[in-house]
């Protein structure tokens, strides 16, 4: 793998070419990514009422403005006008009243959604205080349904092609947010990391994933390499029946060598963080310590020796070391811990690779926490409460937050203006490609 | 040819001594702007942090209640170090004013209560943070500021002025030159530390201890570093390490110790006058040997900057380590600052090229790319040695001209 | 056992004796010549073993040196020991062992930390104590594997090339079924490795499938004294699936015994080789069998039959046939004992027909006495009466009439009592033939009792009947047997009657099922039987009552007799007579 990196570096470096200043229009972009393409499509073809900004905040979207009464209880988006969908339809309320509905069903976190005017209100018994933040999510696409079944969107870019791990986008001229530099977008999904770096050396690829632990080797040999803030947790989540005594939960937290993880695996990217958030986003993480007590660990664990399994998530080579490598921590401790195949149910500790969205520590607090099968109150939100609330999360031992990983990503310098969102995602629609060389 | 030389050399020095009045007039002026900015900035600055500075005292009163406590404030944000330094008397005072005595030193060993204040910033503010230590039990209390509050870069660069300052010449070479917190200058020779105190705006020499000839260097390119600390100074030569172990009173002995680079430490080959490349902590991937190396900030985190042997500068950045592009007329003198100007961090560099007439430019590291953010200041004659000093706000060049050594303050004004 | 048979045995022990014998000792003979060759083998093939062991050995240390001069892992040398960071290097002994072919590769930083190993890549940062002594011959080592497995692995250590690097090369081979397969194993034998460690496990050579209990005892032995051990294993019951194993134990450097080498000798060829002895054995012997038949055949002809006919006569006189004689084949001992039988039948006829002659004049001359005694009584008084009715005719005619009166009363009433007696005799000559049919016995017995309830109540006589609760059915003629049974109950009221102030007493009538047999008891409490009188009960013409005829029970023993049963008569516990009859009962029809 890491001679595949030299080489595709080597081979960039020979192909890299004077910049122009401004950015041109027209190409068609190759982007290649290890898991399917849907994610990166669903974030080209579809918007949101609202999106994150690079300032920790979020933007307007398909909603111009909103407000809140009634203790963040109530809330109300006006759309924008004139938006179409890529089959020329008007976006309409209804369009966003169902969207919402569809995209949460029964779990949504307010009550009702209906159409004022031009307008949708969204109400719940409970204050949403981060309800903006809340609909910048991936989840909360705005959509609209067509004859044959298939969802169409308002983003930069429209399918025209869509199967198995392929895709292939085309830029919509008329689109609300601007028409996007590239003309298209060939999306190869489900590519063999070796093959995506040959096709980034060779000019296949434009844009390809580079998982957090190659990023240093990419590095080294010269691989023009975008990074984004940490936005993946990697955490175990302990939800067996046997491990209902805390004692062995404390001993799992205090058993894993976090540091070891950090700096061997993933190769020093990122941040050891035993928090639920990322310090970019709290500046408080490292109050959670990473630090691992082996000797406090070995006797919270002689009180209860049952044999754990361990499953990971994610099937990656990462990942699995990572399991395989918590395993032998834990075995030190005196925990008997079997690791079994990825995605393996009803196993005593998963280790999950948890994505956050949100650019705010609250919205953050709030996704995470969720996202962990919990609710909270946030106690107004500043740093002390969100300190507060974490920690009580946190203190119950359920979770376990070992690492904070970027994404990351190699890209071929005739490829500019690339930027990541927030959440890593490539910001696909303001990337340009040079001209070819005369 | 020895009144040639003279001649030659009054002569040079006449020209000198006009440009340095000229110079030192300018520089005065500049100075006095600096000063007077630096007091407004100072005082503004002072003001706005004086909120978040008595909230989070008057918390950290309510958690402990009054008694005496040590204080250890760390900054993790974009803070610059007299900033920090502020802010920490700051926090000293409006906790004396609600009952906490802050002890120093040995006065705090018995101290049954430690503070902890880590100055902590997220993307779109500061956060300042106080862990209470009482026995076995800590809390913590925290407060947030609005980020413009702290040094925030600006990702466009400002214009930023090189500014520098003589202090004194000697006609021996002149390894580095620090001022230590007393007050007092101390100038590091190839065999002796010389002390060094103003007296009607000139430095006067008042001491001079000399290093054992057993263990001095004899190297051709001699190089060495002063490192001033709060109770003691440190001082590095080739294989020998010196320390304060009385005022004025240094103890001398043969040590192959890696010398301080910014916030890590790196083995000096006595041999052969460079860096061995094997830092401490260990950089992931081992660099080649250096002549200088100097830290930055660059998103939040430090990269260090490395004048390899061959005229290349490297970056270790996140454990990777890539070349730097535009540092391609770059000298093998490096030198960090932290200013508050531009993206709060710069770098200073020597110029590759005629060594009759040096020069020294600043730089930001804005990716794997150095952007000069400043002209050229021009010396006569060669730099031969660049420090940081201790506070890095500023830095110490030493200028080879002739026969004499010239020691310059170098700083960076924004404006 | 005639002696016929017996003969017969005693050849053919002989023969089969014999034959054994010889198979035994053939048999050891070619067991001894099998298991020297099996040794042999068996030493052949650990010498093998330990070649390829060293061979393998010497080529891993070969491969490390390679790996160890390589340029990369000397730059990776010189980077380590010179403060290098470890995670660099993290996935550099996956590919040094894969492009070197070695199964396994640690490589161990200068303090003793492991900085990447193939095998178990999440391993880095901890402690390899087997990175010591570097340079040194292969050893033995317990390789722990990711996912919680235990191998045995070859191993060698090796320092890396670059001046004076403390980097270290773990590396080695797993010693597992692929080893076992480089060996030339010869047909018959099979080998296995044992893993002492761990979940214990067995690896064999080849498609060989052994069940390890039954190579725990040869194991235990080996791995507990660290010496070779030897033993005859038995997979399964049967003799031809045994093994001869022999155990060798591989010691690791501590000289711990890590695993033991087995080699299993297939024992199939000496099974049938002793099979054939053993069946030949048989053949030879079941010849030998015939020619004892033969023999005993032929000797029996010539000794036994005599004896046997002897024999036969025997039994004929023991069965009554007193006229039986036997041939006279010989003039020896057998031809003597034959005459000598002869003679003896021949003087035992001639005395029996003297001796029923003899009983046939006691039994008319105790007829003729009994008739007389009984004739006798009646006479006399008939006598005196007629005396009487002479003395009489002197007499008043008034006084006469009522003397004659009185007289011919009396003559009357002898006259008639000389016809009974005439017409008893009379009756038991002349006993009918019982027409039996299936009959209940219970039922007979209540109409018994119903007959006689009143009597006995009138004589005060207690009546105590015990029938079991069950259908108790024989073949029987119903009158003749109410006859016999009221015979005993009048004879038992009889034994029962005296004077008024000893009249009374118990009689009991029971009846149940007694083996197959139904049984019939009737008591009563009386003055009982003497001994005597119990052998003599059943004659006829004996009595022991004053005005008896002796021949009542002898008709109820005749009646029972004609119904297939029998009577007994012996002293009842209440101290009177207690008679016993058995009858076969019908079985009882589901």
């Amino acid at each position: 793998m890491y001679r595949s990196i030299a080489a595709s570096g080597l081979l960039l470096c020979a192909m890299a070419a004077p910049a122009s200043t401004r950015p041109q229009y027209g190409g068609t972009l190759h982007v290649e990514t290890l898991d399917t393409p849907d994610a990166l499509v669903r974030m080209l073809v579809f918007d949101r009422l609202t999106r994150f900004d690079a300032n920790g905040g979020v933007s307007p979207a398909l909603a111009i403005r909103w407000s809140q009464d009634n203790n963040a209880q109530r809330w109300q988006f006006w759309l924008r006008p004139g938006v179409h969908f890529h089959d020329g339809t008007e976006m309409s309320t209804e369009d966003v009243v169902r969207s919402l509905n569809d995209a949460c069903a029964s779990h949504c976190p307010w009550k009702m959604v209906r159409a004022v005017g031009m307008s949708v209100v969204l109400t719940s018994d409970s204050p949403l205080p981060t309800l903006p933040e809340e609909l910048a999510r991936s989840i909360y696409i705005i959509a609209h349904k067509q004859a044959g079944g298939e969802l169409d969107g308002t983003g930069p870019f429209k399918t025209t092609s869509s199967g198995g791990n392929n895709a292939m986008l085309t830029a919509v001229n008329d689109a609300w947010s601007g028409r996007p530099f590239v003309d298209g977008i060939e999306i190869d999904g489900r590519r063999d990391m070796r093959a995506q770096l040959l096709d980034l050396s060779v000019g296949r690829a434009d844009i390809v994933d580079l998982p957090p632990e190659l990023v240093r080797q990419a590095m080294q040999s010269h691989v023009v390499v975008t990074a984004s803030s940490p936005v993946d947790m990697l955490a175990l989540t302990l939800q067996g029946g046997r491990l209902r005594a805390p004692e062995q939960r404390r001993a799992i937290a205090e058993a894993v060598d976090r540091t070891a993880l950090w700096s061997v695996i993933y190769q020093k990217q990122g941040e050891a963080s035993g928090s639920l958030l990322p310090n970019w986003l709290t500046g408080y993480a490292f109050l959670f310590s990473p630090l691992r007590n082996p000797a406090r660990a070995t006797e919270l664990a002689a009180a209860a020796r049952m044999p754990l399994t361990l499953s990971a998530d994610r099937n990656d080579p990462a990942t699995q070391l990572a399991a395989e490598r918590i395993a032998l921590n834990l075995h030190e401790a005196g925990l008997t811990v079997q690791v079994r195949p990825p995605g393996t149910p009803d196993v005593d500790i998963r280790l999950r690779c948890i994505h956050l969205e949100a650019n705010d520590a609250r919205a953050g607090l709030h996704e995470m926490v969720r996202e962990l099968g919990a609710d909270m109150d946030d106690g107004g939100g500043d740093a002390a409460s969100l300190y507060r609330v974490e920690k009580t999360f946190l203190d119950d031992g359920t979770v376990v937050p070992l690492l904070w990983l970027p994404r990351d990503y190699a890209v071929n310098p005739r490829v500019r203006g690339l930027a990541l969102a927030p959440d890593g995602t490539p910001l696909l629609a303001d990337v340009s490609l040079k001209a070819d060389q005369p | 040819m020895e009144q040639v030389r003279r001649y030659n050399s009054t002569h040079r020095d006449m020209q000198r001594a006009g440009n340095i009045v000229v110079l030192l007039a300018l520089a005065a002026m500049c100075a006095w702007h600096t000063a007077a900015q630096s007091s407004v900035d100072v005082s503004r600055g002072d003001t706005r942090w004086e909120a978040p500075a008595a909230d989070l005292a008057k918390q950290i009163t309510g958690i402990a209640g009054p008694g005496p406590a040590t204080l250890n404030v760390q900054n993790v944000s974009s803070l610059t170090p007299d900033q920090v330094v502020r802010i920490r008397r700051l926090l000293e005072t409006d906790l004396r004013t609600g009952g906490i005595g802050v002890r120093v030193g040995a006065e705090g060993a018995a101290i049954p209560m430690a503070i902890r204040i880590t100055l902590s910033q997220t993307a779109r503010r500061g956060v300042w943070i106080a862990e209470v230590q009482q026995g076995a039990e800590t809390r913590v209390a925290m407060t947030e500021l609005a980020f413009d509050v702290t040094m925030t870069p600006n990702s466009a660069p400002a214009a930023m002025t090189l500014r520098r300052q003589m202090l004194f010449t000697s006609p021996e070479p002149v390894l580095d030159a620090q001022v230590a917190p007393d007050g007092t200058l101390l100038a590091l020779m190839q065999n002796r530390i010389a002390l060094y105190r103003q007296s009607s705006g000139q430095w006067q020499q008042v001491q001079s201890y000399a290093i054992s000839p057993a263990l001095a260097p004899t190297a051709r390119d001699p190089r060495g570093e002063i490192v001033p600390g709060p109770d003691s100074v440190r001082v590095f030569l080739p294989g020998v390490e010196c320390e304060t172990v009385a005022e004025r009173e240094f103890d001398c002995h043969a040590s192959d110790d890696p010398w301080p680079i910014g916030t890590q430490k790196a083995f000096y080959n006595a041999s052969r006058d460079f860096f061995s490349g094997v830092l401490v902590p260990a950089a992931a991937a081992t660099p080649p040997p250096f002549y200088s190396a100097a830290e930055t900030l660059q998103m939040g985190g430090t990269v260090t900057l490395l004048a390899d042997l061959h005229g290349h500068v490297r970056m270790v950045d996140r454990g990777a380590i890539v070349e730097v592009t535009g540092s391609r007329d770059w000298g093998s003198d490096l030198a960090g600052l932290r200013t508050g100007c531009g993206a709060g961090s710069q770098i200073l560099v020597d110029t590759a090229g005629d060594p009759a007439h040096d020069s020294l430019r600043a730089y930001e590291i804005r990716g794997h790319e150095a952007a000069a953010v400043s002209a050229a200041i021009p010396f006569d004659g060669s730099i031969t040695a660049l420090h940081s000093t201790s506070d890095g706000g500023t830095a110490m060049a030493v200028a080879h001209n002739g026969n004499t050594y010239e020691v310059w303050r170098v700083s960076l004004d924004c404006r | 056992m005639s002696l016929r048979q017996r003969l017969l045995v005693m050849f053919s022990l002989t023969v089969m004796l014999a034959v054994a014998a010889v198979a035994w000792v053939i048999s050891l003979r070619v067991r001894d010549a099998y298991t020297t060759q099996q040794q042999q083998r068996t030493a052949a093939l650990v010498t093998q073993f330990r070649r390829e062991f060293a061979r393998s050995g010497a080529q891993i240390g070969e491969r490390l040196e390679r790996v160890a001069s390589s340029e990369e892992t000397y730059r990776m040398g010189f980077d380590l020991t010179h403060g290098g960071d470890p995670a660099t290097y993290l996935t550099e002994a996956a590919a040094l062992a894969h492009e070197y072919g070695l199964d396994l590769l640690e490589i161990v930083g200068p303090d003793g930390k492991i900085v990447s190993s193939s095998q178990w890549p999440a391993r880095y940062g901890y402690l390899e104590p087997a990175a010591t002594s570097p340079n040194g011959p292969a050893f033995l080592k317990r390789e722990d594997m990711p996912d919680g497995t235990s191998q045995l692995a070859l191993i060698s250590v090796r320092a890396v090339k670059e001046s004076d690097s403390a980097v270290v090369l773990v590396g080695g081979m797993l010693l597992d079924r692929s080893f076992l397969d480089s060996l030339a194993i010869p047909e018959g034998m099979q080998i296995y490795l044992y893993r002492n460690f761990g979940a214990e496990s067995l690896v064999s050579g080849g498609d060989a499938v052994i069940d390890r209990h039954a190579l725990q005892p040869v194991l235990d032995q080996a791995r507990f004294s660290s010496t070779d051990a030897r033993a005859i294993v038995y997979p399964t019951s049967k003799r031809e699936d045994s093994l001869d194993v022999t155990a060798v134990p591989l010691k690791d450097r501590q000289g711990v015994a890590l695993a033991v080498l087995l080699i299993a000798n297939q024992r199939r060829d000496l099974a049938e080789m002793q099979q054939h002895i053993r069946n030949t054995a048989y053949s030879v012997a079941g010849l030998g069998v015939l020619f004892a038949v033969a023999a005993s055949l032929w000797i029996a002809a010539r000794i036994s039959r005599p004896v046997e006919q002897l024999a036969h006569a025997v039994d004929e006189v023991a069965a009554g046939n007193w006229k039986i004689t036997v041939t006279v084949g010989s003039r020896d001992e057998v031809g003597r004992l034959a005459a000598g039988f002869n003679h003896m039948t021949g003087q035992l006829s001639e005395q029996r027909d003297r001796l029923v002659q003899s009983e046939r004049v006691a039994a008319w001359r105790e007829l003729a006495r009994r008739l007389a005694h009984e004739l006798k009584n009646p006479l006399f008084p008939l006598q005196i009466t007629v005396e009487n009715m002479v003395r009489a005719r002197r007499l008043p005619s008034k006084e006469f009439d009522e003397v004659f009166e009185e007289s011919t009363s009396t003559l009357i009433a002898e006259l008639q009592n000389l016809k009974t007696i005439i017409g008893r005799f009379s009756d038991f000559s002349r006993m009918p033939k019982p027409q039996l049919q299936p009959e209940e016995i219970s039922k007979a017995l209540q109409r018994l009792i119903a007959l006689y309830a009143p009597a006995l109540e009138e004589k005060k006589i207690e009546l105590k009947v015990e029938i079991e609760n069950a259908s108790l059915t024989a073949m029987a003629d119903s009158e003749l047997l109410h006859r016999a049974l009221s015979n005993l109950v009048l004879n038992a009221m009889d034994a029962m009657d005296g004077p008024p102030e000893k009249t009374g007493g118990v009689l009991t009538i029971s009846l149940r099922r007694r083996d197959g047999m139904i049984e019939i008891r009737i008591a009563d409490s009386g003055a009982g039987l003497t001994p005597e009188e119990c052998d003599r009960l059943f004659t006829p013409y004996y009595t022991t009552k004053q005005h008896g005829t002796g021949l009542g029970l002898a008709v109820v023993q005749s009646i029972i007799a004609d119904h297939h049963g029998t009577i007994a008569v012996r002293r009842a516990e209440s101290g009177g007579a207690e008679f016993v009859i058995e009858l076969p009962g019908v079985a009882e029809k589901a």
